[in-house]
């Protein structure tokens, strides 16, 4: 007990771990995110262009300016973009072009005092950089390092490249999902990016394990496919037992009925219904106010309700439709039934559970002002995951990364600004 | 060493997905994982089709099958006192404790943090629950559709005139077993530190919460809601094209009409001043659209999505799990593992989810119920034969 204090002041449990982030879009900076949370130094290493796919021309082309404040770009767009800031907290930003030779010397200068490099380029781009694992393998043994491509750092495709919604459909999430007798359909969300970076996140972690007993460093081959397709191995087997390929339920289930989506009071408001056990029938059936349900012969029993499906979503989609959608889910959850409301953005923002567990948290962002974000989903007793800083402006750490942990001197920094090695701004054509 | 985990040692007593997939990456990296499961009944994923060619039995799931690879199986019934007690011994040289029951039953089997603590202070209690162990929704039910409802993916599946749609795959359980298995490996690093375990709560509705795109950084940024069919349906479409055995998916916008030209044999595609720059083919995209669904059709998904990648262009192809298992880069990079099993048969399993270098991923078949009872009651924890019979007998193990 005598290192509590000082321990949950800042024991994050990643406390010294030093991380560098090549992580583009999604899959990457969320991966290291993870790991700032806990603790870990992150540096993100940027290009002076990097950040434009999202706030330059062509993402205002787009029209995607609902992801400014207030949807103004402002005077530093590249530092307003929500995405961005969301999966960039707790970092530092580094600005380096790594295509030129300073950009290099000083890449491979913090490789040799770093711990992890994580990067989700296609799989030529470090290798043309000369920054492959072997070479940075030689700066520091005892380097952990995660390459995340579409499809893997070897294999036919592994120069393809690949977003979330482009490797679902390939790994088989895309052909699980899809409304009764319809086509195959996209998730709405894209699941892909995340299960990439808890995979990636997880190999990490175990890489770390290892190399405090071995002392050695490893490679991390991270298809990004391979892990969508672990989540579905459950198909893969199932396929192979019974030679049927899987069936699209829509909103159905194999075996427990009622089991949907119902339509509530309002636009677009729904709540989902699951219904496993005879019980459970009677209890929403009291709970809707429709006790004569429980004596009907069609829905009597689980089978029975199973087999007359379409008769039962009538019925309970009559009673749903009249009850606002969130109330509802809460009386029917008070009632013992299992169902929740179909929440969209907004309503999570001010979900009461997830107020009250601290899940929102408001954060500061330098360019952006204060805005409320999601936040961790794990809770730990001693080392509770903390959020200290909004993500950081483009090439802010810049001094204190060069100077600070690498020694260059002021000079040579205003020198590197003035070669356009590092900077704060991105190139003006990016950003106008 | 020639795997990532193996001095780890693991006590599982989760049942279905959300605990199992944690602890089948931790198996599969090495670390010794003990299913603790009821006597008789077992995991209730041994309970979920599809099933083998016996449709009843423990040992025929899909699900089971694929979750438990390189964990062993021992049945305890911690509802009694024997049984706790029995608990507490396999405590002692245990690392971790991951559960999924609902919130407050370990502290009914007398098995709560704190009592864990005080016999084995390094002890990491992960719980993954679908709301956390506190709050108004602690006490809620959910299953895989209420999570994907709450958590806000729902509202964004599947098209605006029709009803929100669920996900075939499992997502919600699947991140409440991967954030398990990252806040235990977290917890051990601060254990590494300081010395102490510590008490983990995953919350399945918070993992889903926090996996999103735009959905909440729109209301928070400028008040505008993410809407069906969500993103970035409604932006740069990437739309799904039906070929003669299946679906693609091509973003057709910002597509080299090279490739076009080249997979229907129209090399006048290729300077078709109707979409030769951006403006141009924003005007005219109806009549790509239809071009691209007459020809497209007559061709194979695969030999569209090959070309498209030789071309460096986005598409993905609708693999079935068939397609998966013929699929050459999957072969090329050996991630299907065949596997034995006694009762399913020898099956392709996926394998390392992720290839680390210097660990060897492990690939034994799921145990069968209690398997491992003479293995860790007698040869672990010196029980005789005898002390066995009559733990049976009293339906202890």
């Amino acid at each position: 007990m005598e290192n509590m204090e000082v321990s949950v002041k800042y024991n994050p449990a990643l406390d010294g771990l030093r991380v560098i982030d090549l992580g583009r879009v999604w899959s990457g900076p969320l991966t290291t995110r993870i790991l700032a949370d806990f603790g870990a130094e992150v540096i993100k290493v940027e290009s002076l262009a990097g950040r434009g796919a999202y706030a330059g021309p062509a993402a205002r082309q787009n029209s995607l300016t609902e992801d400014f404040p207030d949807r103004q770009p402002g005077e530093h767009p590249w530092n307003r973009i929500g995405m961005f800031n969301d999966l960039n907290r707790n970092k530092q930003s580094l600005t380096l072009d790594l295509s030129k030779d300073e950009g290099k010397k000083m890449f491979r200068q913090l490789v040799a005092i770093s711990d992890v490099v994580v990067e989700n380029y296609t799989p030529r781009v470090m290798a043309n950089f000369g920054l492959d694992y072997p070479a940075l393998q030689q700066i520091n043994s005892r380097l952990i390092m995660l390459s995340m491509p579409a499809f893997g750092m070897t294999g036919p495709y592994r120069e393809f490249p690949g977003y979330g919604n482009t490797i679902e459909p390939v790994a088989g999430l895309t052909n699980l999902t899809g409304y009764r007798g319809g086509p195959p359909e996209p998730l709405g969300m894209i699941a892909g990016d995340v299960l990439a970076a808890l995979h990636g996140v997880s190999a990490v972690m175990s890489a770390l394990w290892q190399r405090q007993r071995t002392g050695r460093g490893q490679y991390l081959d991270l298809s990004q496919a391979e892990t969508q397709t672990s989540v579905i191995g459950e198909f893969i087997l199932g396929y192979q037992m019974t030679g049927k390929k899987p069936e699209r339920w829509g909103n159905r289930h194999t075996s427990k009925a009622p089991h949907g989506c119902y339509r509530c009071q309002g636009e677009d408001n729904w709540v989902a219904i699951s219904i496993g056990t005879d019980d459970a029938w009677q209890r929403l059936c009291v709970a809707m106010d429709k006790p004569e349900l429980v004596k009907d012969t069609r829905f009597a029993d689980q089978l029975s309700r199973w087999q007359n499906q379409d008769e039962l979503d009538e019925l309970i989609g009559a009673c749903t439709e009249q009850h606002d959608h969130i109330e509802l889910a809460a009386r029917l959850q008070s009632a013992g039934v299992m169902c929740g409301a179909v929440l969209n953005g907004k309503e999570l923002l001010r979900d009461t559970h997830l107020k009250a567990r601290g899940f929102m948290v408001d954060i500061t962002q330098r360019d952006s002002g204060l805005h409320p974000y999601a936040g961790v989903p794990i809770k730990f007793s001693k080392s509770p995951a903390e959020i200290l800083t909004g993500a950081p402006g483009l090439g802010e750490h810049n001094h204190n990364v060069l100077s600070g942990l690498l020694g260059i001197s002021d000079d040579m920094i205003s020198q590197l600004e003035k070669k356009g090695v590092i900077g704060e701004r991105p190139p003006d054509a990016s950003v106008k | 060493m020639n795997a990532a985990l193996e001095n780890l040692r693991v006590l599982d007593l989760s049942s279905g997905i959300s605990g199992a997939y944690g602890t089948r990456l931790m198996a599969g990296w090495g670390a010794e994982v003990i299913k603790i499961e009821q006597p008789g009944i077992g995991d209730t994923a041994r309970h979920i089709g599809p099933f083998g060619k016996e449709i009843s039995g423990q040992e025929n799931s899909a699900l089971f099958a694929y979750l438990n690879t390189n964990k062993k199986s021992i049945t305890l019934n911690i509802a009694t006192k024997t049984g706790v007690h029995i608990f507490k011994e396999l405590l002692n040289d245990a690392d971790v404790v991951i559960e999924n029951f609902q919130p407050g039953k370990m502290a009914e089997f007398g098995l709560d943090y704190e009592v864990l603590e005080k016999l084995n202070p390094g002890i990491i209690l992960t719980s993954v629950t679908w709301f956390g162990q506190n709050g108004p929704y602690a006490g809620y039910q959910a299953d895989g559709m209420v999570a994907y409802a709450m958590g806000g993916q729902m509202y964004v599946c599947g098209w605006a005139e029709r009803a929100p749609l669920n996900s075939g795959a499992s997502i919600a359980e699947y991140f409440g077993g991967l954030y398990g298995f990252i806040g235990t490996m977290t917890a051990l690093q601060y254990r590494e530190k300081f010395g102490e375990g510590q008490q983990v709560d995953v919350a399945i509705f918070e993992c889903m919460a926090g996996s999103h795109q735009f959905t909440l950084t729109w209301p928070a940024y400028s008040g505008v809601m993410l809407e069906r069919p969500g993103w970035p349906g409604s932006r740069a479409p990437l739309s799904f094209y039906r070929c003669a055995d299946g679906y693609v998916n091509l973003r057709l916008q910002g597509i080299e009409m090279g490739l076009l030209a080249q997979l229907f044999s129209m090399p006048e595609l290729a300077g078709d001043a109707r979409f030769t720059d951006y403006a141009a083919r924003n005007k005219h995209i109806g009549e790509l659209e239809t071009i691209v669904a007459e020809n497209i059709i007559k061709l194979k998904k695969q030999e569209v999505f090959r070309q498209a990648g030789e071309w460096r262009q986005l598409c993905g192809y609708v693999a079935t799990p068939e397609d998966l298992l013929k699929d050459p880069q999957y072969q090329a990079r050996d991630f299907w593992v065949d596997i034995e099993h006694q009762s399913i048969g020898k099956l392709k399993y996926p394998g390392a989810p992720v290839k680390i270098s210097e660990t060897s991923w492990q690939s034994h078949r799921a145990p069968r119920l209690g398997e491992h009872n003479a293995a860790i009651y007698e040869q672990r924890l010196g029980y005789t034969k005898d002390d066995i019979v009559r733990l049976r007998e009293l339906s202890i193990i």
